[in-house]
C-alpha cells in the first residue's frame, strides 16, 4: 500500500503471545453491563421479588391484613369509574350503579323508550353508568337526570326516548335498600359476638357520629377490629325496633366474613343518608 | 437465557439482583426497602431521634417510588402525596373531623389539634411502619402457579388496587385545581369537604352549589379511607 511499517503497526491491536485461552476468560470477565445490569433497562414494571409466603410473612414480616373481609378494604378496592354529577372518577361501590332497561308498557312509541334506574348493586348484563351515593345530591340534580345515561346511549339512535322518572327515582331505590337491610337483617340469628373482626349495630338517635372503629382483645389475647355503625342516622323505625328489642344486649353483632354483603350495604346506607 | 414453563411461553433474564420475565423485574434483594436492624432501639421521643427516625422512614418509601408504576405521572403524584404526608399533613385533624362529625361546632376553639406545628408532633412510628408492611405488600410479587397459590398473594393484590385508586384519587385533586377551582389546598389542608359533611352553610352562593358533589366524592373516599386506617393501624 505504499506505507512504512512503522506507520501501520501502531493500528494494529496488540495480541498477547501466551495464546487464545487468555483472552477467552478476559473476554467473559468483561461483559457488558447492559447485560449484567439488565434491570436497569428493561423497561418491565419492577417488583419486589418473594420466593413464597413463608419469606414474605416470617422473615420480612410482611403480614396478611385480611382485606378480603374488610369493608373499607373491599370498598377502596373496587375499580374506579366515572362519576355522573361531578364528572370526576371515584371507586364503583361508593357510588349508585344505574341501569339502562328498555320501557315495557301499552303505549306504542314503549320500545323506542329507554328507562335509567338505580340499582343496588352493579350487574353485567346492563350498560350501567354511575352517579353519587348520596340522597341530597341526587334530588339536586334530578332535573338533569337525562344526562346520567351512558355515554353509549347517549351518542346512539336520536330516535330513541330516554326517560328518567324524577318522582319514583329516588324512593324507588330507597325502598329497595331498605327492604334488602331488614330482610338481611331478619335472617341473622343471633349469635355471641365473634371474637375476630366484627360490626355491631346499634341505633340511638342521640348520637351524632354514625361510625366507630375500635379495637377489642378477644377471649385469646388477640387484638381484632370492631367497626360500630350507628343506623340513628338512617331514621328507620323497623330497625330501632329491630335493633333494641333486646334491652340486655346493646345491639347486634355481624361477622366480618359472612356477613360482608349486608355491612357493605350499611355502610353504603349511612353514606347515602349522609350529605 | 432460559425458556421457563409459566403457563405461556416466555424469556427470562437472571442477572445478580433480579431475574426479568416478559412482564416484570423482579428485584432479588429487600435489603435497601427494609428497616434497619438498630431501628427498634431508635427513641422517636427526643428531637434528633424523631428526624432520624422520620429519614428513615421517608428514604424507604421514597425508594420504592420505581415500584409503585412505570408511569411517570403516577410515579410523581407517588412522590408529592408522600412529600405532602410528611410535611404539610395534618392527620390529626383530618382523623378527628371525620370521627367528630359535629365536634368542630361544640368546641370553642375550631381546631382542637390543628394548632401545633408538623415538627413538634410526635412521629407515629408503629404506623408508620405498618403502612411501610401496606406499600410493601402493593409492590411485591409471589410466583403462583395453577397448583401453588398463597392467601397472602390476594390480600398483596387487594393492596395494590387501594394504593392505585389512592394515587388516582390524589392525582384528581392536584389536577382538579384547574377545572373545578377545588384542589389540593382546599381538600388536603384546610379539608373543607370533611367540614360541610354533616351541617351544611345554609346560604350558598352559585359557586359553592357546584362544590357540593366534588366535595361529596372526594369526602367519601377519605372517610373511606380514614377508617380503613383506622382498622389497619396505619396512616395512608
Amino acid at each position: 500500500m505504499g506505507l512504512t511499517e512503522s506507520l501501520y503497526k501502531k493500528l494494529l491491536i496488540n495480541v498477547p503471545t501466551k495464546g487464545v485461552e487468555v483472552s477467552r476468560s478476559r473476554h467473559i470477565k468483561d461483559v457488558s453491563p447492559v447485560v449484567t445490569h439488565f434491570e436497569k433497562w428493561s423497561d418491565k414494571r419492577k417488583k419486589l421479588y418473594f420466593k413464597d409466603e413463608k419469606e414474605m410473612m416470617e422473615e420480612n414480616h410482611l403480614g396478611n391484613f385480611d382485606l378480603e373481609n374488610n369493608v373499607y378494604g373491599r370498598l377502596l378496592a373496587s375499580p374506579m369509574r366515572a362519576e355522573k354529577i361531578s364528572k370526576l372518577k371515584s371507586c364503583r361501590e361508593l357510588l349508585i350503579p344505574l341501569k339502562v332497561i328498555p320501557m315495557v308498557g301499552n303505549d306504542q312509541h314503549a320500545e323506542n323508550k329507554l328507562k335509567l334506574a338505580p340499582i343496588l348493586d352493579y350487574s353485567k348484563p346492563y350498560k350501567s353508568s354511575y352517579i353519587l351515593n348520596s340522597a341530597s345530591i341526587v334530588r339536586d340534580n334530578l332535573a338533569a337526570a337525562t344526562s346520567w345515561f351512558p355515554l353509549s346511549i347517549l351518542q346512539g339512535s336520536p330516535s330513541r326516548k330516554l326517560v328518567v322518572d324524577a318522582t319514583t327515582f329516588l324512593s324507588e331505590y330507597n325502598v329497595q335498600l331498605r327492604e334488602l337491610i331488614i330482610s338481611r337483617l331478619s335472617e341473622i340469628k343471633s349469635v355471641e359476638p365473634s371474637s375476630k373482626d366484627r360490626v355491631l349495630l346499634i341505633y340511638d338517635e342521640t348520637k351524632t357520629i354514625p361510625i366507630e372503629v375500635q379495637h377489642v382483645k378477644g377471649a385469646g389475647g388477640l387484638k381484632f377490629t370492631q367497626s360500630i355503625f350507628n343506623l340513628g342516622c338512617l331514621r328507620m323505625l323497623a330497625l330501632e325496633s329491630m335493633i333494641n328489642k333486646d334491652a340486655i344486649k346493646e345491639g347486634i353483632y355481624l361477622d366480618a366474613n359472612n356477613d360482608k354483603d349486608l355491612i357493605k350495604h350499611l355502610y353504603r346506607c349511612i353514606l347515602f343518608s349522609l350529605r | 437465557m432460559s425458556n421457563s414453563t409459566m403457563g405461556k411461553p416466555s424469556v427470562t433474564i437472571t442477572t445478580a439482583k433480579a431475574i426479568i420475565n416478559s412482564e416484570y423485574t423482579l428485584i432479588k434483594s429487600h435489603s435497601k426497602y427494609k428497616l434497619p436492624a438498630h431501628f427498634e432501639k431508635l427513641d422517636a421521643g427526643s428531637p434528633e431521634g424523631r428526624t432520624t427516625v422520620a429519614k428513615i422512614f421517608y428514604r424507604r418509601f421514597m425508594r420504592l417510588k420505581p415500584f409503585v408504576s412505570n408511569m411517570r405521572m403516577i410515579r410523581n403524584t407517588y412522590s408529592d402525596y408522600l412529600r405532602y404526608k410528611f410535611t404539610k399533613e395534618d392527620y390529626e385533624l383530618k382523623r378527628y373531623l371525620v370521627f367528630n362529625p359535629n365536634g368542630l361546632q361544640l368546641k370553642t376553639s375550631p381546631e382542637p389539634m390543628g394548632n401545633t406545628k408538623c415538627g413538634e408532633k410526635v412521629i407515629p412510628k408503629e404506623e408508620m411502619q405498618k403502612t411501610m408492611e401496606f406499600i410493601l405488600k402493593s409492590c411485591s410479587y409471589l410466583p403462583e402457579t395453577k397448583d401453588q397459590k398463597w392467601d397472602i398473594a390476594r390480600d398483596n393484590t387487594f393492596c395494590r388496587q387501594i394504593l392505585k385508586n389512592l394515587l388516582t384519587m390524589q392525582y384528581e385533586k392536584y389536577r382538579s385545581v384547574l377545572n373545578r377551582g377545588v384542589g389540593h389546598d382546599e381538600l388536603d389542608v384546610k379539608f373543607s369537604h370533611l367540614r360541610t359533611k354533616f351541617s351544611p352553610p345554609t346560604k350558598l352562593n352559585k359557586g359553592d352549589k357546584k362544590k357540593i358533589p366534588i366535595f361529596k366524592v372526594f369526602s367519601d373516599f377519605d372517610t373511606t379511607l380514614v377508617h380503613l386506617n383506622e382498622s389497619l393501624g396505619t396512616r395512608l
